[in-house]
């Protein structure tokens, strides 16, 4: 599962999955000094794609985001109801700790090519920060990130306009080490947030 | 002159009254209503709804969005977040129906450019309670979920 670029196993998402629902259930135990997200153990290792940022340049994921604590997350601009709230809350988190945000990055890839486009993601993410860093590229890329990021490949439903796109629902954070200790479902409190960030931004091993 | 205003605004009175007749135990009532500045084409709106009786939210609609979509999200056994439509959320009776993120929403398509602090109106169509209209305030994007 360390190997860059391996998909997750079911086994590995089975697992996610009952410790979302062991979260959910416990609501969150706020000790300090522990994080609060879903833990990823083993840590994995940050992955390695290239997709275009909204400027039109390509972006280097793993080489990019070097020696900071980055937050990976997949959505799309139609998606009006858990996306813009995972994306305000940690822009509220980054603003509250300016010493946090000066070595953060976070990251949006949009799982829908066919609709948003570079101008737009980056009109979309600035609501939030317009330090956001926004990624597109053709599907087959989008689908090599989502795979060596070990979540499922985003696929569209419905037809039509309106359709919705089916994509995973949760951030994955990586400490400055480089290494990915633990992912956010939708539902993930504020509180919850501040907390695991200040944890993780202090982990900075060489990885 | 000033009697036919009287019967006039006592038939209008009168009309009002029959309308409501209708309208059995009055609609359901509608709480914290919200919607996320949009960020995009389209927006969620949010609230929480109670009635003495069982009814059933079957259809929305606002001067602001070209459609109103009754839509749920839900996260699979691999942690894939879906949306979808639905015909309508049953609202039992003397049982709170929530809509927040991550679950129910009313999808507001084709959005205007709506800023933080407006309030818009939404009208709801309740399966028996029939037609009527909320406000609904409008919040930061990630004020819709309840804070700790």
């Amino acid at each position: 599962m360390v190997n860059v670029g391996c998909p997750m196993s079911r086994t590995t998402r089975l697992v996610i999955l009952a410790l979302v629902l062991a979260v959910s259930a416990c609501g969150g135990n706020l000790a300090s000094g522990e994080l609060q997200g879903v833990v990823i153990d083993p840590p994995q290792n940050k992955p390695t794609f290239t997709l275009t940022d909204t400027d039109g340049n390509p972006y280097e994921f793993a080489s990019a985001t070097e020696g900071k604590l980055t937050l990976l997350y997949f959505g799309y601009l139609n998606c009006p109801d858990i996306c813009p709230v995972h994306l305000a809350q940690i822009a509220e988190v980054l603003d509250r700790s300016p010493e946090l945000a000066r070595n953060a990055e976070v990251v949006f890839v949009s799982v829908d090519p066919g609709r948003d486009s570079r101008e737009e993601i980056r009109s979309f993410l600035d609501n939030f920060d317009p330090r956001f860093i926004g990624l597109t590229g053709t599907e087959e890329e989008l689908v090599t990130a989502q795979t060596a990021a070990g979540v499922p490949p985003a696929t569209i439903s419905g037809e039509g306009e309106g359709y919705t796109v089916d994509h995973a629902g949760w951030v994955i954070a990586y400490a400055p080490d480089g290494r990915n200790y633990a992912i956010y479902p939708f539902g993930t409190r504020q509180t919850q947030w501040s907390n695991d960030l200040q944890i993780l931004a202090a982990r900075k091993g060489t990885g | 002159m000033r009697a036919r205003v009287v019967l006039g605004v006592m038939a209008v009175l009168g009309a009002v009254v029959v309308a409501c007749d209708d309208r059995v135990g009055g609609p359901p009532e509608v709480s914290d209503a919200r919607v996320g500045a949009p960020t995009g084409p389209n927006a969620a709106l949010y609230l929480n709804a109670e009635g003495a009786e069982a009814d059933r939210l079957v259809e929305a609609r606002s001067s602001v969005a070209s459609e109103i979509q009754i839509h749920e999200s839900t996260t699979g056994d691999d942690g894939t977040t879906r949306m979808r439509a639905v015909d309508g959320l049953d609202l039992r009776a003397d049982e709170t129906l929530v809509l927040e993120p991550g679950g129910y929403h009313l999808m507001l398509i084709d959005v205007e450019r709506l800023q933080v602090g407006d309030e818009i109106d939404v009208t709801l169509v309740w399966e028996n309670a029939g037609v009527w209209t909320i406000s609904a305030q409008v919040v930061e994007p990630g004020d819709t979920m309840s804070h700790d």
